[in-house]
C-alpha cells in the first residue's frame, strides 16, 4: 500500500550549490550520505553504473521533498519526461519561454528552470506569494495506460480532457496534496530514461510492503526490478524500481519493520 | 465488542503511550491527530493487520479517511474479511 510520496530525485554534481539553492527556496537539509552503496537493481536505469553514489535529502512541508543524487556522470538526455511545475517562482530563477498552455483549468507558462537548465512550467499566480512545488508534469505516450498506472499507485483522477489529465495524491498521513499533470505527447519511438538524466528523473513513493507493491505492478504487466535492501540515514529499506507506460521511473521504498 | 475492534484497541495500547480507556473514548478520532502513533509505527500497524487478518489493503483503502480512526479501520477490515 502506498503511504506517501517520499521525494523527487534530481541529478546533481554540485551538492553545495544545489543545497543552497533549495534552502533559499525554504527547504531544510535533512541529511547527506556520501559514498553510499549503489543498488545493483539500478543498473538498467543508469547510463553508467558506479559502485557508490552521493545522496542528499531536503524537505519543505507540503512541497515535494527533493533528493539530490550524484551518480558521477549526468546524462544530458535531450528528451525530458518530467517537468517541475512551480508556483510563485521569482523571475531571477527562470528564463521565460513566453509559451502559454491551457491545461484544463490551469494556465501554465513554459520556462527554462535556470538551476538545472531544464524545461518546466509556472502557474500564473498572484505575485508575492510563497513558492510552492507540489505539482509535476509528465509527458506520456498513452494517456489511458498512464492513468491506470498512476491509479494503481494511489493517485486519483481529478479532471480530464482529451490530451490532459490532472491526478491528485493525498495521504491520510498528511494534509499535503500533490498533483501530476499528464500531458499526452506523440513521439515516434519509446524513449529511455535514466536515474542520472539531467533534471528531475524519478518519483519515489513509500509503501508498507515492497513485495505487495511489486506483486500488484507485476500482475498488471508493469516492468519492475528485483527488490534489494539499502541502509540510508540509519534506516534499512527494501527498494525496487518500476517503469511506467512511457518509461517514467518510479522508485518504491519500504522501511523494514524493527 | 467485536474481535477486530478489540484487536485494534489492544494494538494501540501496546504500541502507543495511551491508556486503554482513552483509546476506547476516542474510537472515532483521528489517531494521527491524537499523536498516538507516528508514520513509522503506522507502517507496523498496516503490516500487523494484514498478517493477523490475512487481508491485503489496496491503495484505494488507504485514501479513505475512515482509515484514520479505529472504528473506521475496523469497518474496513471487516468488509475485506466478508468479501474474501
Amino acid at each position: 500500500m502506498i503511504l506517501r510520496i517520499d521525494h523527487l530525485a534530481v541529478s546533481s554534481n554540485n551538492f553545495s550549490d544545489d543545497i543552497k539553492f533549495w534552502e533559499d527556496l525554504g527547504y531544510t537539509l535533512e541529511f547527506i550520505e556520501n559514498n553510499l552503496k549503489n543498488l545493483e537493481n539500478k543498473k538498467n536505469f543508469l547510463t553508467s553504473y558506479q559502485e557508490n553514489h552521493d545522496l542528499a535529502l531536503l524537505t519543505n512541508p507540503e512541497n515535494f521533498s527533493i533528493e539530490l543524487l550524484n551518480h558521477g556522470i549526468i546524462n544530458e538526455n535531450k528528451s525530458q519526461i518530467m517537468f517541475p511545475v512551480f508556483q510563485n517562482l521569482t523571475e531571477d530563477l527562470i528564463r521565460d519561454q513566453n509559451k502559454l498552455i491551457n491545461f484544463i483549468n490551469f494556465k501554465l507558462r513554459e520556462i527554462i528552470f535556470n538551476q538545472y537548465k531544464i524545461f518546466g512550467y509556472i502557474l500564473k499566480e498572484e505575485i508575492n506569494q510563497v513558492i510552492k512545488f507540489n505539482k509535476l508534469m509528465i509527458k506520456v505516450k498513452n494517456l489511458q495506460e498512464s492513468i491506470k498506472f498512476w491509479n494503481h499507485l494511489g493517485f486519483k483522477t481529478q479532471s480530464k480532457e482529451s490530451e490532459h489529465v490532472v491526478l491528485k495524491y493525498q495521504s491520510i498521513l498528511s494534509p499535503a496534496e500533490y498533483f501530476l499533470f499528464l500531458y499526452h505527447f506523440d513521439s515516434p519511438s519509446k524513449e529511455s530514461y535514466y536515474l542520472n538524466d539531467k533534471g528531475f528523473n524519478c518519483i519515489a513513493l513509500i509503501s508498507n510492503s515492497a513485495e505487495n507493491e511489486k506483486d500488484l505492478l507485476d500482475c498488471n504487466n508493469i516492468f519492475t526490478t528485483k527488490i534489494m535492501q539499502l541502509e540510508v540515514n540509519r534506516v534499512i529499506y527494501n527498494i525496487f524500481f518500476a517503469n511506467g507506460p512511457s518509461n517514467e521511473i518510479v522508485e518504491i521504498i519500504a522501511p523494514l519493520q524493527k | 465488542m467485536k474481535k477486530t475492534k478489540q484487536w485494534l484497541i489492544d494494538w494501540f495500547k501496546s504500541n502507543s503511550n495511551t491508556e486503554e480507556s482513552v483509546i476506547i473514548n476516542n474510537l472515532n478520532e483521528d489517531y494521527f491527530s491524537k499523536k498516538w502513533i507516528n508514520s513509522l509505527k503506522f507502517y507496523s500497524l498496516i503490516t500487523d493487520i494484514e498478517n493477523e487478518f490475512k487481508i491485503r489493503f489496496s491503495n484505494d483503502d488507504f485514501l479513505d479517511r475512515k482509515f484514520a480512526t479505529i472504528n473506521g479501520l475496523s469497518g474496513i477490515i471487516e468488509e475485506k474479511n466478508n468479501a474474501e
